[in-house]
């Protein structure tokens, strides 16, 4: 019994890559997906923004209150807070931030339904029907995913900027002008692409990995249940893993 | 109204890809909205410089370094960058690597071409100025701040002799004042007549510099020559920079001495006022010291003129 | 015409089907028996390639459904119509979108068409006025009889139901044994029938393979089930309370 438990994650990888294959070939079949494209995109992407845009402000606002904390100091210039700030929120948190939020928000909603889908045998009834059900049910997802989590990465990164900028101002640790221009000093181009690139890769691994455990869910409600924990813990680490190795691999 | 979901998700894609364009380019110090030219500079080095660093003309930002990359064919650093498009780049500017890579605070400075030349045509070479003055600076100011420390330490060592021997009482050294007194006045009333020969000097410089300039617009290969001998220029500026060196650290073996009591200035310190002077004195230095502790780029930049002249 | 020949399916440890080979005849009814977990569902699945076996074949019309391309096989389930046990509805649309949903996926009907052709199979299972709801507001017959709507709605020539009377009261079962029975009655529609509710079997089949012991225990027709003598099969049909007396059956098959 030993060795199933060594090859059950390696055959588990096996069915994912095979899944995702079969979604690719059902790329082309657009008729199948587009209307659901735009349905998925509403509520993976729009229907997110807010809870992506208050979790960018916020963390803007404390990384900004808690490196002035820390850099209190006369032989530094304030307007290095902003030199801190900035890259921080475009390199890291924005994309982070908007990614662990997501995993719960998007990759439990995408699991939840799709197990459902899957113990009460819609799947099976779109299948029965002579539908391709990943064309219909996997691939506007995973495609909402791509396209729908820059944009949550720019409205994390931007709004986080401004309240990092408001806090300061406001709150009376660097004008807002100095803010900026420690900000432009270190400001390289690369790093919002960077982001950008960090949101593509969260957003897919995010929706595929929901997708993957919810079409595979067995075993009733409790099945749906274990399906959908699984998807958002999973995607967290596997989030984690995806920003380190783009971290080495890229910098 | 109901909105399509098609239209929700194009109208967030166009706004975040707005937002992302914009808050790019205003990172990068550029117009949102006008358009830029973009040029390339070769250089033997880099440092300091990253792409995004601004170029600027007169001290005014006006556009930002692209791309650097190795240019292994020409053995030297290929700059790309770019600038608004109102500014115009004539035959005859260049363009120069300026500020301190220690503080991270490092530009391009785009010096413009007497106007009315041929304009430089976009996606051609600005040709570069390495061997700058202020560069050279920078690369030493580490050391000279070395040097000052030590000065000011010792300094600091002599002055506390001073006091401790100033606590005994005793006359001498009011005639030593009065003479210092008088001589202060003496130079005072020089240095009124020598402000006027100053002022005159400072204007033949003016018309020196003018007909310099004359020179430079008429002759282009006198130039290559004054160049040359800026560069000798240089070489001896270098070589007096060491000899300042050599000269402080003889400083330093003649405060050295003093503070072991040795000399005239052991038997100068029994006035009190003298005393007091010199506390009013060590404030200013102090207050003086504390800005520089704030503000070092301020002075750096003082520094920089003066080594000029 | 559908042949199974020699599925082996197994799941894991667990064997489910070993060596089972049936063939149904075009416009038949065949209900398909056994107790609760004894392999029904697996092999009703097997029919329209929703699982594959893991030997053996399975013959649709003449095709290998396990050897063509997923598009071809596609193209075959369309000749199903297929009633879940659940229902299976979708419960992300409405009972109109249910059951315009194959209608606007594979016929070139117009929307107008469509909506007629939505009222007309919901009166065909004696259901109206119900097309804004949700299929969580409806009940477990009513449930039923939308699946049942939307399984017809591409007019298929194989019709499986999959325990379509369990957890229903009888009065309502009934309803769904005579509406199968009416679907049935069509020229050129096969049905094939799971089930372990004896009286649908004798209210609607014609033909009844038994399943026991992963395996076709017994083949046969109505009358020839009352007479056999296999003990496994009498056990099973005499444990149904509905043994006695002659069903009702007033339509000819």
């Amino acid at each position: 019994m030993l060795d199933r438990r060594f090859l059950a994650p390696i055959e588990a990888l096996g069915q994912y890559v095979l899944l995702l294959t079969k979604a690719f070939q059902s790329l082309n079949e657009v008729s199948i997906y587009r209307k659901n494209l735009f349905k998925q995109m509403v509520a993976i992407g729009i229907e997110s923004i807010p809870i992506v845009a208050l979790a960018g402000l916020f963390s803007g606002a404390v990384l900004t209150v808690q490196t002035a904390y820390q850099l209190e100091s006369p032989f530094i210039p304030q307007s290095i807070i902003g030199s801190i700030v900035v890259p921080s929120m475009v390199l890291e948190l924005g994309a982070v931030v908007t990614g662990f939020i997501l995993a719960g928000r998007v990759g439990a909603r995408i699991a939840a339904e799709l197990g459902t889908m899957r113990v009460t045998e819609q799947i099976d009834a779109l299948e029965a029907m002579g539908l391709n059900s990943i064309g219909y049910l996997i691939v506007p997802r995973v495609l909402a995913g791509v396209f729908m989590f820059p944009v949550l990465y720019i409205t994390a990164t931007g709004v986080g900027i401004a309240g990092g900028v408001g806090v300061a101002h406001y709150g009376d640790f660097l004008s807002a002008g100095e803010f900026v221009a420690g900000a432009r000093q270190f400001f390289s181009p690369f790093d919002p692409m960077f982001g950008l690139l960090k949101a593509f890769v969260f957003g897919f691994i995010i929706t595929s990995v929901a997708c993957y455990k919810g079409y595979y869910t067995g075993g009733g409600a409790e099945g749906v249940g274990r399906s959908t924990t699984e998807a958002a813990v999973l995607s967290c680490v596997y989030i984690l893993f995806a920003n380190l190795a783009l971290a080495i691999l890229i910098l | 109204m109901k909105y399509s979901d098609e239209l929700k998700v194009g109208i967030a894609l166009v706004v975040a890809a707005l937002l992302f364009i914009l808050g790019l380019r205003y990172f990068q110090d550029l117009p949102l909205f006008d358009t830029t030219d973009g040029y390339y500079t070769l250089m033997d080095n880099a440092a300091g410089l990253s792409a995004g660093s601004a170029v600027r003309v007169s001290g005014v930002p006006v556009g930002a370094v692209r791309r650097i990359r190795y240019a292994p064919d020409a053995r030297q650093v290929r700059i790309d960058f770019y600038v608004e498009k109102s500014v115009d780049i004539p035959e005859g500017s260049h363009i120069a690597i300026t500020g301190l890579s220690q503080l991270g605070d490092v530009k391009m400075d785009l010096t413009l071409g007497p106007a009315g030349r041929d304009l430089i045509a976009q996606g051609e070479q600005v040709p570069s100025q390495e061997e700058d003055l202020f560069g050279d600076l920078a690369e030493r100011a580490p050391t000279l701040f070395n040097r000052a420390d030590t000065v000011l330490v010792g300094l600091d060592r002599v002055l506390s002799g001073v006091s401790r021997q100033l606590e005994q009482p005793d006359s001498d050294l009011r005639r030593t004042l009065q003479s210092l007194e008088e001589t202060s006045t003496t130079v005072d009333r020089l240095l009124e007549t020598e402000q006027q020969r100053l002022a005159a000097t400072l204007d033949s410089v003016a018309v020196l510099t003018e007909s310099l300039n004359r020179l430079v617009d008429t002759g282009e290969e006198n130039l290559d020559l004054t160049l040359e001998d800026t560069r000798q220029l240089i070489g001896r500026l270098d070589r007096n920079l060491d000899s300042v060196e050599s000269s402080t650290d003889r400083l330093d073996a003649i405060l050295t001495k003093v503070e072991n009591g040795e000399g005239t200035l052991g038997l100068l310190v029994n006035d009190p006022t003298l005393y007091h002077r010199m506390d009013s004195t060590l404030t200013r230095v102090n207050t003086l010291v504390e800005d520089f502790q704030e503000n070092p780029r301020r002075y750096l930049q003082e520094l920089k003129l003066v080594e000029i002249f | 015409m559908i042949e199974v020949r020699n599925i082996d399916k197994s799941f894991g440890p667990l064997e489910v089907l070993k060596q089972v080979s049936i063939t149904i005849e075009d416009e038949e009814t065949l209900a398909i028996i056994g107790r609760s977990g004894s392999g029904k569902s697996v092999l009703m699945k097997h029919l329209m390639g929703l699982i594959t076996p893991d030997r053996g074949e399975v013959i649709v019309d003449g095709v290998d459904i396990n050897a063509v391309s997923y598009g071809e096989l596609r193209q075959l389930r369309r000749k199903f119509g297929m009633l879940f046990q659940g229902g299976a509805l979708f419960d992300s649309m409405s009972v109109f979108d249910n059951l315009a949903f194959p209608l606007r996926t594979f016929s070139e009907l117009s929307e107008e068409e469509i909506t007629a052709k939505v009222e007309e199979n919901l009166k065909e299972v004696q259901l109206e006025g119900v097309e804004d709801k949700n299929p969580a507001e409806l009940s477990g017959g009513m449930k039923k009889r939308v699946a049942l709507a939307r399984a017809i709605a591409l007019t298929p020539q194989y019709i499986i139901y999959d325990e379509p009377t369990s957890g229903l009261d009888p009065e309502t079962s009934n309803t769904i044994n005579d509406l199968i029975r009416s679907l049935s009655s069509r020229s050129n529609v096969t049905s094939i029938v799971v089930t372990h509710d004896m009286h649908s079997v004798l209210t609607i089949a014609d033909r009844a393979a038994f399943i026991h012991d992963c395996d076709i225990h017994w083949v046969g027709t109505i009358e020839e089930m009352h007479r056999a003598d296999d003990p496994t099969l009498s056990a099973f049909v005499r444990a149904s309370e509905y043994q006695v007396g002659a069903p009702d059956r007033t339509a000819s098959p």
